[in-house]
């Protein structure tokens, strides 16, 4: 079997999502760990478990493209449900907390939509960007209540901080390629939309690194 | 140049290395005005710390002034008056006759005894001593213990919750102000009956004072030094203060909060 470079990136985001798990099993049972952490590794598992089916099905097809579809699709709802949550669980501030519940909703129906109206088997690429901008504007609103409370915590030992910091970096660098993804594929080359596509790879092993250093900051931080 | 596989990859790492960079810009310049914002935060509150402390300090000057004049009113109206009642007592002892002096030289003994109760009253009402060693509840049945036996007022002190013991100079304070309260009392109200109430909250203490006074008109008369001391004091304490005056006396209320983790 033959390695290309795009097979690299995809080991390297495996690699990520696979030492994110490792490190958020540590965290399991640790009574010192702040609140909204309790249930986070569930996100690295999910994922661990993705990546693992998206390398069996690539390089062995164990499943039908439809199954994969639709898995993705599901996945892509746990994925926007569950990182909206923690966001709002980290936000004390109530006005700002309002408009992350607004927001959620609003892109909520909208990803439903996309992924109804189109066929819920197919690869949705408009469900993909609505994603990601929707938990863009949801890290901005994080941002932006940091400015707003007092500020006593310390950022660069603060979980919650360095886990919308990764969702932020990884959904900004994937939302050029997921919502021109039907446009490229028809227009560049196929090595060119693949690099496109890596950069999307790259950057969610990047984020699940942030989740590493937020799972390490975790282990010693005040029970929240 | 490059072949259309290598030109991807280094699309791809010039794209990945800008998005890091710009990635990095933007995590750095909100740790860097986080803690710009934080470091003037702490500076405001460190300021903050440092009024409170100095209010805290004049307050206490203020306290220990209002003593040395309590002392030496004292001294001056009560202790050098039976003291000069003595001398008068032992120049007039006349040595002819036998009888004469040991009456007057009993009479010299006894108002000095007095004095000397009197004397040690006075030290103790007048030390903090008290509020350090057996707190605030048992400062002011000593006080009220001394202003009964003047035998002018009916004194009802009631204790009510599970008193808390905080921070001594904090209690100090409450005392003071119980104290300029009865002073204020004393001298304007023409009560006969003075009822006190501390009550013990979880995260507050309620005190009210109340008694059958003559009362005032609030809007009328211009709020004296004590009312200002006892304003200032409670404010100091973070606490509320409201004071409630009709013909058939007056009553003070004050609600002070306890923080129970700095006093534990």
């Amino acid at each position: 079997m033959k390695i290309t470079f795009y097979d690299a990136i995809f080991f390297f985001q495996w690699g990520c999502m696979l030492a994110s798990f490792i490190f958020s099993v540590r965290l399991m049972g640790n009574k010192k760990i702040p609140k909204y952490m309790n249930k986070f590794y569930w996100y690295s598992l999910v994922a661990a478990l993705l990546g693992l089916y998206n390398f069996l099905y690539k390089h062995f097809n164990i499943t039908s493209e439809n199954v994969y579809d639709v898995l993705h699709s599901s996945l892509l709802l746990f994925h926007f449900i569950f990182l909206s949550h923690f966001i709002y669980q980290v936000v004390p501030n109530k006005k700002i907390s309002k408009y992350i519940m607004l927001v959620f909703f609003l892109f909520l129906m909208v990803i439903l939509f996309c992924l109804l109206t189109n066929d819920f088997s197919k690869n949705n690429s408009n469900a993909f960007a609505f994603t990601n901008l929707g938990l863009v504007l949801l890290c901005c609103l994080y941002y932006l209540q940091l400015f707003e409370e007092m500020p006593t915590i310390n950022l660069l030992k603060e979980p919650s901080f360095w886990i919308i910091s990764g969702i932020f970096f990884s959904m900004c660098a994937t939302i050029p390629v997921s919502s021109l993804r039907g446009y490229l594929f028809s227009n560049i080359p196929y090595q060119l939309y693949l690099s496109m596509g890596g950069i999307g790879s790259f950057a969610y092993g990047v984020m699940h690194l942030f989740f590493v250093k937020a799972y390490l900051c975790s282990i010693n931080q005040p029970k929240a | 140049m490059f072949n259309q596989s290598t030109q991807s990859i280094i699309i791809f790492t010039v794209s990945v290395v800008m998005l890091m960079m710009l990635f990095c810009t933007f995590i750095v310049t909100i740790i860097y005005r986080y803690q710009q914002k934080q470091n003037t935060y702490f500076k405001e509150l460190e300021e903050l710390k440092v009024t409170h402390e100095n209010a805290l300090l004049k307050a206490q000057l203020e306290m220990q002034e209002y003593t040395f004049q309590n002392i030496s009113r004292e001294i001056h109206d009560n202790i050098g008056q039976k003291l000069s009642l003595v001398k008068l007592y032992l120049n007039t002892i006349s040595y002819s006759k036998t009888s004469t002096p040991a009456i007057q030289v009993n009479d010299s003994v006894g108002i000095i005894s007095e004095v000397i109760n009197d004397l040690s009253d006075i030290a103790r009402s007048m030390s903090s001593e008290i509020i350090l060693n057996n707190g605030l509840v048992k400062g002011m049945e000593f006080e009220v213990a001394q202003l009964q036996k003047s035998g002018i007022y009916e004194i009802d002190l009631t204790v009510t919750g599970n008193t808390i013991f905080f921070d001594f100079k904090k209690e100090l304070i409450v005392f003071r102000i119980i104290q300029e309260s009865l002073h204020n009392i004393m001298k304007h109200a023409e009560a006969s009956k003075i009822n006190i109430c501390l009550h013990y909250n979880t995260n507050s203490l309620n005190l009210i004072i109340k008694d059958n006074g003559k009362g005032f008109v609030k809007e009328a008369k211009k709020e004296g030094t004590g009312l200002i001391n006892i304003r200032r004091r409670t404010s100091l304490l973070e606490g509320e203060f409201s004071i409630a005056s009709s013909n058939e006396g007056t009553q003070l209320s004050i609600t002070i909060p306890i923080n129970q983790q700095e006093n534990a």
